[in-house]
């Protein structure tokens, strides 16, 4: 039995020996990595509205929201503290004829430059069916009426198609609204306008 | 009496002269050994970083191995730096990849390794994934084997790279936002970090590390 032991013993020294010599043949190199990707968002910073009318019959409120991220730069002036995702345009007690001018500023709230591809209009309840007539301009008309006959609201955009952003450096842009002939009285219209930019270098 | 002493004066004279006969008779072979052993070595030979820029006058994306100096034309958009941050022989880079976002070309960072050992090793790696996000789907890897007939890298299989003395590897590194992106997972504003262990151990032993 103490033979056996004995042996055993043996065996282990002779395994753990193998082990050291085993661990000492290689040699290793280490890569430690950190990473962070970047990040492209679109914000509106500034936006006034100008209404075209000989008396003040209509009125404008514009309200931001979902804000991205705190804004520092110094331009443009009087800037929104933060940049935002939205903004909401309400015309209250509009008529035909009127017309109005929304400037409004965009800039980069992300970290890479970006390059305005596009421009979207909707309305999202569908009443409205939109008709670009170009690539910054068009209207809008009632739902399966007639496109010329039925036209409630013409838009124009003024610059911003191929501006690039990026750090402090925003652009301005025009949405000019028409309100036509064929709006309804005593309603509301609803619909969304959007800027479209992805990563200036593709 | 003293007859017997003569005979053993006579046998020991004898026998002596039989002696120096034969110690003359003989010859002898010396071996003499010197072990070298081999090594199991691997070097940082150096390492390579990519820089990306936006020319704000001409919009075209600028990719530099090096930062370029400050001009007002340029904005420096992203980067991969690869540092040597190796300790005495504990051979250690520390890689960078900062605001990273497709691009046509990868945002590359990379190391070259230098096989200095004397005896054949093969290599394998572990690695992990830590930080606020998981990185893994995003990190590709690529090995390569410099031919010095062909003078070129050639890009070679992880599982079957043996190393011989003198031989350079090369790990290039990028991060791809598209991989999960294309799957319509928005790859944005990711923030996680790795670590990878390189091992060379001697080509006729596996598995390493036990």
């Amino acid at each position: 039995m103490k033979k056996i032991g004995l042996l055993c013993l043996a065996l282990v020294l002779a395994l753990g020996t193998l082990g050291v010599g085993y661990s000492m043949w290689f040699d290793q190199v280490v890569i430690e990595g950190t990473a962070d990707t970047a990040t492209l968002r679109l914000g509106i910073i500034k936006a006034e509205a100008e209404l075209y009318q000989d008396k003040d019959v209509a009125t404008v409120d514009l309200t931001f929201e979902g804000p991205i991220k705190a804004w520092e730069c110094i331009v443009p002036p009087g800037a929104e503290d933060y940049a935002y995702e939205k903004l909401v345009v309400t015309l209250n007690n509009t008529f035909p004829c009127l017309t109005v001018d929304i400037e409004f500023y965009v800039g980069s709230a992300g970290t890479i430059p970006i390059h305005i591809t596009g421009l979207a209009m909707d309305d999202p309840t569908g009443e409205l069916t939109v008709v670009w007539t170009s690539s910054n301009e068009g209207f809008l008309y009632r739902t399966g009426g007639d496109p010329e006959k039925d036209r409630v609201i013409t838009f124009y955009v003024i610059n911003l198609v191929s501006s690039q952003l990026h750090g402090c450096i925003p652009d301005k842009a025009d949405l000019i609204l028409h309100v036509e002939q064929p709006a309804e009285q005593n309603h509301t219209y609803h619909f969304e306008f959007g800027v479209i930019g992805q990563q200036w270098a593709e | 009496m003293k007859r017997i002493g003569l005979i053993c004066l006579a046998l020991v004279l004898a026998l002596g002269a039989l002696g120096m006969g034969y110690a003359l008779w003989w010859d002898e072979v010396t071996i003499t050994g010197d072990v070298f052993t081999g090594s199991v070595d691997i070097e940082i030979e150096r390492v390579s970083e990519t820089y990306v820029y936006k020319d704000l006058t001409g919009r075209a994306l600028i990719m530099s191995p090096e930062p370029l100096p400050p001009d007002p034309n340029l904005l420096y958009v992203a980067s991969a730096t690869a540092d040597d941050v190796t300790v005495d022989d504990d051979e250690a880079i520390s890689m960078t990849f900062n605001n990273i976002f497709p691009t046509a070309v990868p945002i590359v960072a990379d190391v070259v390794l230098h096989y200095a050992g004397t005896v054949p090793a093969h290599v394998v790696y572990t690695e992990e994934f830590w930080g606020d996000d998981d990185l893994s789907p995003y990190l590709v890897q690529t090995w390569f084997i410099w031919d010095p007939d062909l003078q070129l890298w050639i890009r070679t299989p992880m599982a079957d790279i043996q190393l011989h003395f003198c031989d350079l590897l090369k790990l290039e590194v990028y991060l791809d936002p598209m991989a999960l992106q294309l799957a319509g997972k928005d790859a944005q504003g990711l923030n996680g970090g790795f670590t990878k262990t390189i091992f060379v151990h001697q080509w006729n032993e596996s598995p390493f590390p036990p």
